[in-house]
């Protein structure tokens, strides 16, 4: 999908999801349809995301039914301990992470650790999945009392290992502070969901997250997202994903030169020995 | 005179035409084919163009009367999408200097066959990437889950009473029209990025 222009008339533009969604009044959609006479940032965004509207509206109920799903989905607790029970054997290695987290934490953080092992060619023991000790940016000034609320609160679970609730509230936050303009909190906020994903074991869903926050002008906050980045890639499989970060890390960050570097150095030690072990699926 | 057609959106003007009003159906080629031209300049070569949006316009003249569904305009570019697709294809088989008979999608270039084939070849695929990315979306950012979960099990919204964008929303007591609108269109850009992810990493 190619990038496109800025609307020219963005409270006409908003009406561009509930047009494809067919929401619209009749007035409402003529007036949408005439804006994209004009407009050829619309235009465009339509034209890139008729295929999907269509397969979304061919299939509401299937999608409608995947959302409800995946929305009372959360990491189980049950199925973590049981999947570590399953998986501790030969894994010692892992045994002094069980003993300088809480244990809850330590369950998560260690079933997310030696899980993707099996499914992503054996990367993921090379990350480094421990999370970032809370301590608060000071913040000033714009951001709404919800988003101040709702980052204290997620904060809080953050802080207690209970991810997927932090998370829920983190991301609620980043949405609310994205319209203020208090970019502090928002790049915090989005890390810091960013980073719940990731140790709630959703090294994919995480990317979306950490990506928009390695873009924060916070150069602590961007550094720490590329180096989550680059965990979550190893997690996924993904060596050449973690490689690109970490070179920049390597590069440019005074904060994670050295383990950066450190983190190459393994990588390109099992790449050379042709220890990739890549599933044959 | 008053033109009785300029304030019908396009969803009305091709019901209209399926009922043999030629105006209607006048008014609404004339609109696909301006933005047809304008999306196609953009992607296809200018001794391309022309063709190209007649194939694309052709393909809707034999199918739309066909069709019931709403969304006449995202159809629509889903058809022209296809046809731009095939143009590439052809393009690149007649730059390799092969007949185009020596490929197996050949047939998928003619015009009136764009749509089938595509459809047909993209379906699961597209369905696929649509649900991973819809549920993607749900965890990241669960509000978004939930508004689009709730949108797509209502069958819209269009023809409801006193519809203003201050007004309330049946199912969504707790944000206006307006405010529904603008929060679709927030959950459908990251939607949108997260598909071109997926895209990208394809």
């Amino acid at each position: 999908m190619r990038e496109t222009q800025r609307c020219v008339d963005p409270e006409r533009g908003e009406l561009l999801a509930a047009y494809e969604l067919g929401l619209l009044s009749r007035e409402e959609e003529t007036a949408f349809e005439e804006h994209c006479r004009v407009c050829a940032s619309c235009r465009e965004d339509l034209f890139e995301m008729a295929p999907y509207a269509q397969t979304m509206a061919a299939h509401r109920s299937g999608v409608a039914a995947r959302l409800e799903a995946a929305s009372a989905e959360t990491p189980g607790a049950v199925s973590a301990l049981r999947s570590l029970r399953r998986l501790l054997p030969g894994r010692s290695r892992m045994r002094p992470l069980l003993a300088a987290l809480p244990a809850a934490a330590a369950v998560v953080v260690l079933v997310l650790l030696l899980t993707p092992a099996r499914e992503t060619g054996g990367w993921a023991d090379l990350a480094v999945i421990e999370p970032v000790p809370y301590a608060q940016i000071p913040v000033r000034g714009a951001a709404t009392d919800e988003a101040a609320r709702l980052f204290a609160d997620g904060m809080a679970h953050y802080a207690a290992g209970r991810y997927a609730e932090g998370f829920s509230l983190l991301a609620r936050c980043g949405d609310l502070a994205g319209d203020s303009d208090d970019p502090l909190i928002r790049d915090q906020a989005v890390f810091y969901a960013g980073l719940s994903l990731l140790l709630g074991g959703r090294a994919d869903s995480s990317r979306v997250f950490l990506e928009r926050s390695a873009s924060s002008s916070t150069p602590i906050i961007a550094d720490r997202s590329r180096w989550y980045l680059a965990q979550g890639c190893l997690m996924t499989g993904d060596p050449a994903g973690a490689t690109r970060h970490l070179e920049r890390l390597a590069a440019r960050s005074p904060g994670y030169a050295a383990a950066a570097a450190k983190q190459l150095a393994s990588i390109r030690s099992r790449s050379s020995n042709g220890d990739d072990r890549e599933s044959p699926d | 005179m008053v033109d009785p057609h300029r304030n019908l959106p396009l969803d009305d003007l091709a019901s209209l035409a399926r009922s043999g009003d030629r105006r209607a159906e006048e008014g609404l080629f004339d609109y696909l084919r301006v933005s047809f031209l304008a999306v196609a300049k953009r992607r296809v070569r200018q001794d391309d163009l022309e063709d190209v949006v007649q194939d694309a316009l052709r393909v809707i003249l034999d199918k739309y009367r066909e069709r019931e569904e709403r969304g006449l305009l995202s159809w629509s570019f889903a058809v022209l999408r296809n046809v731009i697709g095939n143009h590439y294809q052809k393009r690149a088989v007649l730059d390799r200097g092969l007949p185009l008979e020596a490929t197996p999608d050949a047939g998928a270039t003619e015009p009136g066959l764009a749509g089938d084939w595509t459809e047909e070849i993209d379906s699961n695929r597209l369905l696929g990437q649509v649900l991973k990315g819809i549920e993607i979306l749900a965890r990241a950012h669960p509000r978004c889950g939930s508004l689009f979960a709730r949108v797509l099990a209502i069958q819209g919204l269009r023809d409801l009473p006193g519809a203003g964008r201050g007004g309330p929303v049946p199912g969504f007591e707790e944000m206006t029209r307006g405010a529904l609108y603008v929060a679709l269109h927030r959950c459908r850009a990251r939607l949108r990025a997260i598909l071109a992810e997926m895209e990208g990493a394809r």
